[in-house]
Parts: C-alpha cells; structure tokens; sequence
C-alpha cells in the first residue's frame, strides 16, 4: 500500500480507486510514455502537412482531438457487437463519420479557416493515431476509459505539433498565426516552410525526447 | 454461413446508422454553405473592383446588389461595375489558369476603358501553405491596382514599375502562373465584354 501515489490517499473513500488508476494511466500514457508522434511515430504525415502556419496546426488539432475521443467512444460501445473480422471497415466508418462532420461544421460556420485548411480535414480519417487508438483501446475498453484515451492521444499529438509548429512558422515566415513577430532584418528559412524543414525539425524532436528525457525515465 | 451474413446485415446495419446523422447535418447546413460560397464570391468580385469590402455577409450583399451587374459575354459571364450614379465604372472577370497544385481561379478587375487594372483577387488557390499561398496574402493582391499590363515579375520587396509586379520569393512557379493568367486576361479582355 506504501506505494500508492500521495493524490489517492486524500481522495474521498467512496471512490473506487482501481478505475481511477486506470483513467489516469491512459491519459498520462498519450500524452507521455506512449506518446502517438513521438513514440509510436504515428501520424507523421500530417505532422509534415499542416505545422507550417500555426492556426492550420490548431484547427487542425482540435478536429483530431475530437475526432479520436469519439471514433474511440463510438467503437467502444458497439465492441461487443463488432465483429472481429469486419472490425477494421467498421472503425473506418466510424472516424469517417466524426470527421466528415467536423469538415461540414467548419464549412458552414467559420469558412475562412474551413478555406484555408483545404483537405486537410478530411485527411484527419487517414491519420493512422485515430485507428490505432480505436484498434488498440476502444476495441477492449469501456467508454469512459476510451474517451479519456482518445482525449489524451490527441493532446499528445497537439502539443508536439504545436511545438514544431511555432518553430517552423517562426524561423520559415517570420510570424506567428500569421502575424508578424520578427522585423525586416530577418531572412525567412524557406526550407523550414517546406515539408522537408519539418522533417529535420520532427527527426530532430524525437532524437532528443528519446534520447534524453526517456532514456533517464527507463534508468 | 450465416456468421457471414452476419458480418454483411451488421455492416450494412451501422452504415444506416452513422451516415443518416451526417446526411442530416450536411442538409441542415446546406443553404448555409452555398450563402457562403455566394458570399465569397461578391466579396471578390468587389475587392477586384476596387471597392472597400465590408466585414458583414448581409452588408456586402447589399454592396454587390447596388453597385454590380451580372453580364454574359462571349467568354462566360462577367461584373459591369457601376459608379455611384450608375455610369458604368469598370468590369470585372473570373479567370482560371493553371497552378502548382491545381487550378487558381482569380477576380481580375479592370477600369471603365478596359487598360488598367482595379484590382486582384484570388478565389480558389491549392498553392503551397506559406509559398504560393502568399499569393493570398494582402500586399500581394494590393499590388495590382491602377497597374496595366501584360506584367512581367521582379523580385519580393523590389519597386515594380507600371508593368511589373513583385513575385513571391520561394514560388518563381506559383508567381508565373499569376502572371500567365493574368496576361491572358489582359489579352482577350476587349473580347471578353462583346
């Protein structure tokens, strides 16, 4: 018992604490340990496609989040009637669904931004993490404990996009969300604009997280 | 045998299921996309005029309504843009070329004697993001006001005389393709208005 974490002690006794356990391993695992880009080194092409002007990487973002909570949910629920070996056709449909919606709202609603990003919303269904995370999880989990994991494999998506995402923006246009931060005496990094910039900038993000920071976590 | 057809009336099953809402939302929405769409459009066209654009949809329509008139040419339709007193101001023609991805589809304005251009405006790009798709960006568009072509291109930052514009640096084949479609339209313009 000695090693229970200090949070749960002081949690309410009527709580059982197993499932809580397992709430907080799945969300800490997506954004963390098991991290989608960086450790699983998913989702790697749109990683490449919309990190280069910061609002796509945001909208963009959102409608993953979104997109893997409820692709996990939807599956999670139907799991006991899926059948395994159309289980693949199912899922697909299900991120279909989620995404086409999120496109049609974008469409209708904000178009200046549904303009911009182009196809790269409907490109959200290929994004391998939202069928690895319904294949790997919704699959076994309930509901609940699926939406947690989606939420959090989007979130580590996020945040590592965003990262790239404010360096490729800044060092390739100069601004920021389109605005501009550096003055005139900077000169833009074209390369960094180009999907080849993010390819150093991603290769040289998972050499340091892996290399350094779960490298000391594993000793 | 009948675990297979289980797999078919259960597929089939969830398809009803989840398409039905998305039909439902595409059908609830739709008047409102193509409003956008006509939207974008006036928007446009006015930019290409010359005109300032206001922010608010129902204003720009409202805009377009008193100031624009939908023609047919020989070349498809086109804008007569009137002044406001009614003379006729300028013209104003939706142009597609080519592009580095797909097609650029811009609002090319020009004045009331057909020689200089009121204004640019791109309404259908795929250019690359932060290339190419600066050709979206406001001083680039801005540029092209009270210019007479046909154009050739100089350098980002660099003064453009008369018949010149400033390219955008890092998309030499984005900005040729501006400049191709702008020459063509600068070239059949006198037939365009027959």
């Amino acid at each position: 018992m000695a090693d229970i974490p200090a949070p749960v002690a002081g949690a309410p006794a009527a709580r059982p604490a197993r499932p809580r356990g397992k709430a907080y391993k799945a969300f800490v695992d997506g954004v963390g340990a098991n991290n989608p880009v960086f450790v699983q080194v998913l989702g790697i092409c749109s990683t490449l496609a919309v990190t280069n002007v910061l609002t796509n990487t945001v909208v963009m973002c959102l409608g993953l989040i979104w997109a893997t909570a409820m692709s996990n949910v939807s599956v999670s629920v139907l799991r006991r009637w899926i059948p395994p070996r159309a289980r693949m056709i199912v899922e697909t449909l299900i991120i279909a669904v989620w995404v086409i919606i999120v496109d049609i709202v974008l469409r209708a609603y904000l178009p200046d931004i549904s303009r911009t990003l182009g196809p790269y919303v409907g490109l959200i269904i290929t994004n391998c993490i939202v069928m690895g995370r319904t294949e790997a999880f919704g699959l076994s989990n309930p509901p609940g404990l699926a939406f947690i994991d989606g939420v959090s494999a989007g979130l580590g998506y996020t945040y590592v996009l965003l990262i790239i995402a404010v360096i490729r923006e800044l060092l390739g246009s100069g601004s920021l969300a389109g605005v501009k931060i550096l003055g005139g005496w900077w000169t833009n990094w074209s390369i960094f604009v180009m999907p080849s910039g993010a390819f150093f900038l991603l290769a040289s993000f998972i050499w340091v997280v892996k290399g350094v920071i779960l490298k000391e976590q594993k000793k | 045998m009948s675990k297979r057809i289980m797999i078919v009336v259960f597929t089939v099953l969830v398809t009803v299921v989840f398409v039905s809402p998305i039909s439902l939302v595409y059908l609830i929405t739709k008047p409102t996309v193509e409003l956008n769409e006509q939207v974008f459009l006036k928007r446009s066209v006015l930019y290409a005029a010359g005109l300032s654009v206001p922010r608010v949809p129902t204003q720009i329509a409202e805009l377009f309504d008193t100031r624009v008139e939908e023609k047919s040419g020989s070349g498809g339709p086109y804008y007569l843009v009137k002044s406001q007193d009614g003379q006729p101001a300028g013209y104003v023609f939706l142009r597609s070329g080519p592009g580095l991805w797909g097609e650029i589809t811009a609002a090319v304005g020009f004045d009331a004697g057909l020689e200089k251009l009121t204004g640019v405006d791109f309404l259908r790009q795929n250019e690359t993001p932060g290339l190419g798709a600066r050709i979206g960006e406001s001083w680039f568009r801005e540029q092209f006001r009270g210019k007479r072509g046909p154009f050739t291109t100089v350098g980002e930052g660099e003064p453009a005389a008369e018949n010149q514009f400033d390219a955008v640096t890092g998309a030499t084949l984005t900005s040729n393709f501006v400049k191709d479609l702008l020459n063509a339209a600068v070239g059949q313009v006198g037939d365009l208005v027959k």
